[in-house]
């Protein structure tokens, strides 16, 4: 495809973001179109997101999307004029064009591509136009007017200041004889003339376009002069041709297009608000945040450090002014670091939002392939997570709720025999609580059934039907996140292949945190996500394995403890110990890290932490615990690689390495699944 | 030397390894420190010693002589950790010692193919000559590769491979 000449590459790249922006915001408003939310503020910012994309894609020379996105225009200028409803084939025709539109942009980044042709989507969209069409009766005026020109934020300033100098302000509003061939130089003469009267404070079309031609048969403006009604009709009527002449006080305070009660609208109820989505922002290179981030958390360690020394000095030199006044200098800075501590780590949390609001349109999608009605409902969208965390989140929810759409709601007939609306429900649901947070995936469908789980994962040979026999339902139920179980009849699409839940409970593990499932058959099934607010400064506990340090970050932590050898028992080859009522494996760090040989005729005491994560628990025996520390965790790059076990490491404050302790992966390597065996083994 | 030679000309860090002369580009080379505690890594690659701070940064490092094969030695006071770029990241190499700087013409490089027949020579970009010495223009890439850890050559005892290397080196 052949760009317009003089188009830079940094053009192109201001394009692709500023479309790909505009592109996602038409998904989302779309899906909120189709579920009732018709508002003249949605429809105008549809509008105006097709309106840009035509002009921007003409500017670079990409015809076929100009084009399209004129014919997308027009469907929705008649819907802003409350010419038509939005109906199911409309909303289709809007989303298959807005696919083709990102296939279109998608031209500009591989080359290779063969052209996408947009005959569909414009067919699509102009058979909506035929169904519906209708004239404009000149009693619709009014409405076209205030449709016509959009207060924004600039022009109600121009007004209010015009008033206030006393001056008044007037919404002119005249046609022009469609017969006339010289419609373009009555718009001018009308400009001009309006000029003369006052200040123009903004005309529909624009003054440049004018000089373009780009006009039609009807121009309106509004005109702060301090002439009153009388004598601008006067003079504007000397203008031939002109078939109608309106001049009114636009009303700022009255909405006439009362078709939002709903909406939060505000005094300034003419007022094109952009929606309260952009807020001042700039863009900035994610790596030097990233920096950034870094030598906060670095500078978190030295004043931890700084601090400890400064205590030090003050014991040893108690009474001198000099030491005195440090030990407060210290007090001061310490809370300055921390205040920039917390500011830093509020930069990298990032609204949920930006995860789930691809959802809506994915689950619609889903339920009209699978012939399901489904509403879905999202809260909690505005809570914050790390970034970190949103990066990685978005998959597995994807796949929870293919699996809530696929496998969940049962189709309308089935739902109407069983009682329930035919309509079932998903909601995706997001909170803070203490210091995790937990999103929940719900729906009202045909729940899991514990009795075909266990089936199941006999057959495969996944449990002996023995144990099976033994499984509580909530526990049977958990069985779903194994590898190689999936009761689907028949893979769909994206799911039920067996290998999905399996790999959403890994990843959510990576992320150092835990999920769970509920479920009550017929009634519905719940996930259970919970992930940690994770900062790049992590609490840990520091300890020592055969000289060399580990930190275990705290949140895996649940309590440090002394072992005696004695105390250990032997169960199928594997060493474990009776901690509280439960039966823990005991894993010797150093001799899982390969740094000691397994000896276990020493006899004594042992430091140990119990730990816990991914649902699973331990004993970690080490040669000795070192305290609580917080550290910047740093990944050990791409050369050392996924080394199961470990997240990474840190500096302390004196300089020395530690490795950081990925708990999950430790007792899943170390463990694995043998923790079915041995609670049961025992029992 | 003819004018049009100033451009390719190549400038080299020289260490040594087990007695063997070897050489890096010295852009390659981000720069040299005395080697320093390392703290070890569980489950990484038998070459890998562990990971040390380098100004805040952490950089994995690797025994050059275990790379090879070679057989180990005690670190003296020569010994160097030269910090080099893999891929953008910073890898530390722990060589017997850093021994000059300097700049030779392109075409005193010989292609490794000239000369040498084994596998080792994927990690070689050529041998230099200099004054009847025996240079061998490292690779930085292959030689950090993980990958070639299981090249045939290395099923070769260490000191198998480093007779083949230096004879092959050597001949003329």
């Amino acid at each position: 495809m052949n760009l317009a000449a003089k188009t830079k590459r940094a053009d192109l790249l201001i394009f692709l973001q500023e479309t790909d922006e505009l592109l996602q915001l038409l998904d989302e408003d779309i899906v909120k179109l189709e579920h009732g939310g018709v508002t003249p503020d949605l429809l105008n910012e549809i509008f105006r997101a097709a309106h840009t994309i035509k002009g921007s894609a003409a500017m670079i020379g990409h015809q076929r999307m100009s084009e399209l996105a004129h014919a997308m225009e027009t469907v929705l200028d008649g819907l802003r004029k409350g010419a038509h409803q939005p109906n199911t084939e409309l909303i289709d025709a809007l989303l298959a064009s807005l696919d083709t539109l990102k296939a279109l942009k998608e031209e500009l980044t591989s080359p290779q591509r063969k052209e996408v042709d947009i005959s569909l989507p414009v067919s699509m969209l102009k058979r909506t136009l035929v169904t519906t069409e209708s004239t404009v009766s000149s009693t619709k005026l009014p409405q076209e007017i205030e449709n016509k020109i959009y207060l924004n934020e600039e022009i109600k300033e121009k007004i209010q200041s015009t008033l206030k100098n006393g001056e008044r302000v007037f919404l002119i509003n005249a046609h022009i004889d469609e017969n006339s061939s010289w419609n373009a130089v009555r718009c001018f003469q009308i400009l001009t003339t309006a000029s003369k009267l006052g200040k123009v404070i903004h005309s529909v079309p624009a003054q440049k376009e004018i000089e373009e031609e780009k006009v039609s048969f009807q121009i309106t403006l509004l005109l702060a002069t301090s002439h009153d009604e009388a004598e601008l009709r006067q003079e504007i009527l000397l203008i031939p041709e002109l078939t109608d002449l309106q001049i009114t006080v636009p009303d700022l305070t009255e909405q006439t297009n009362a078709a939002d009660d709903s909406s939060s609208l505000t005094e300034n109820q003419l007022t094109q608000k952009p929606t309260g989505k952009k807020k001042q922002t700039i863009r900035i290179d994610i790596e030097r945040l990233d920096n950034l981030m870094e030598q906060i958390g670095e500078l978190v360690v030295n004043r931890n450090r700084l601090a400890q020394l400064s205590k030090l000095l003050e014991t040893k030199y108690k009474g001198d002014e000099t030491i005195d006044e440090l030990e407060k200098n210290m007090i001061q800075t310490t809370k300055v670091v921390n205040m920039l501590q917390q500011d830093i780590t509020k930069i990298r949390m990032l609204p949920l939002e930006i995860v789930f609001n691809g959802f809506p349109r994915m689950v619609r999608d889903l339920a009209r392939k699978a012939d399901k009605k489904i509403d879905f409902f999202i809260e909690g969208q505005e809570t914050e997570v790390d970034r970190s965390i949103i990066e990685h989140i978005k998959d597995p929810l994807i796949h929870l709720l293919r699996n809530a759409v696929d496998h969940g709601i049962e189709p309308p007939e089935q739902r109407t025999a069983a009682g329930k609306p035919e309509t079932g429900t998903i909601v995706l649901s997001a909170y803070h609580e203490q210091n995790h947070i937990t999103i929940t995936i719900t729906d009202d469908g045909k729940g899991l059934d514990p009795v075909s789980i266990k089936h199941a994962a006999v057959q495969k040979g996944i449990i002996s039907p023995e144990r099976a026999a033994r499984l509580s339902d909530a526990d049977a139920i958990e069985l779903i996140f194994l590898p190689g179980l999936s009761t689907a009849q028949k893979a769909t699409e994206v799911s039920g292949r067996g290998v999905g839940l399996d790999v959403v409970k890994t990843n959510i593990e990576a992320l150092r945190g835990s999920v769970t499932v509920s479920s009550e058959k017929n009634k519905g099934t719940r996930f259970t996500l919970m992930l940690p607010l994770t900062l790049a400064i992590l609490p840990a506990l520091l300890l020592e394995a055969e000289k060399t340090l580990c930190a275990i970050p705290l949140a895996d932590v649940i309590e440090a403890a002394k072992v005696r050898t004695q105390d250990l028992k032997t169960i199928r080859g594997n060493r474990v110990i009776m901690w509280r009522d439960t039966v823990l494996s005991v894993l010797d760090l150093a001799m899982i890290f390969g740094w000691r040989k397994p000896d276990y005729n020493k006899n004594g005491e042992s430091d140990a932490v119990i730990v816990k994560a991914g649902g699973l628990k331990a004993c970690l025996i080490a040669d000795s615990l070192k305290g609580q520390q917080e550290i910047v965790l740093k990944p050990l790059g791409n050369y050392l690689g996924d080394t199961r076990g470990i997240a990474g490491a840190s500096i302390l404050g004196d300089g020395n390495v530690t490795l950081v302790l990925d708990v999950a992966t430790l007792l899943s390597s170390a463990i694995g699944n043998k923790n079915y065996e041995k609670e049961y083994a025992l029992s | 030397m003819p004018a049009n030679n100033r451009i390719s000309e190549k400038h080299l860090v020289l260490f040594t390894i087990a007695g063997e002369k070897y050489a890096v580009d010295i852009n390659d080379v981000y720069e040299i420190i005395r080697t320093q505690p390392v703290t070890r890594v569980p489950k990484a690659p038998f070459f890998v010693e562990g990971i040390i701070n380098l100004r805040g940064k952490i950089v994995p490092i690797i025994d050059m002589r275990k790379r090879f094969e070679l057989p180990n030695a005690e670190q003296t006071k020569d010994s160097r950790i030269m910090v080099v770029d893999s891929n953008g990241e910073s890898i530390g190499i722990i060589v017997d010692a850093v021994t000059e700087v300097l700049r030779i013409p392109a075409d005193a490089i010989e292609p490794p193919s000239n000369i040498i027949v084994t596998s080792s020579s994927d990690y070689m970009l050529g041998i230099a000559k200099r004054d009847g010495d025996m240079i061998v223009l490292l690779d930085l890439s292959k030689v950090l590769s993980k990958d070639q850890v299981s090249s045939p050559d290395f099923e070769k005892t260490g000191q198998q491979h480093a007779e083949t290397h230096m004879t092959a080196a050597i001949g003329q």
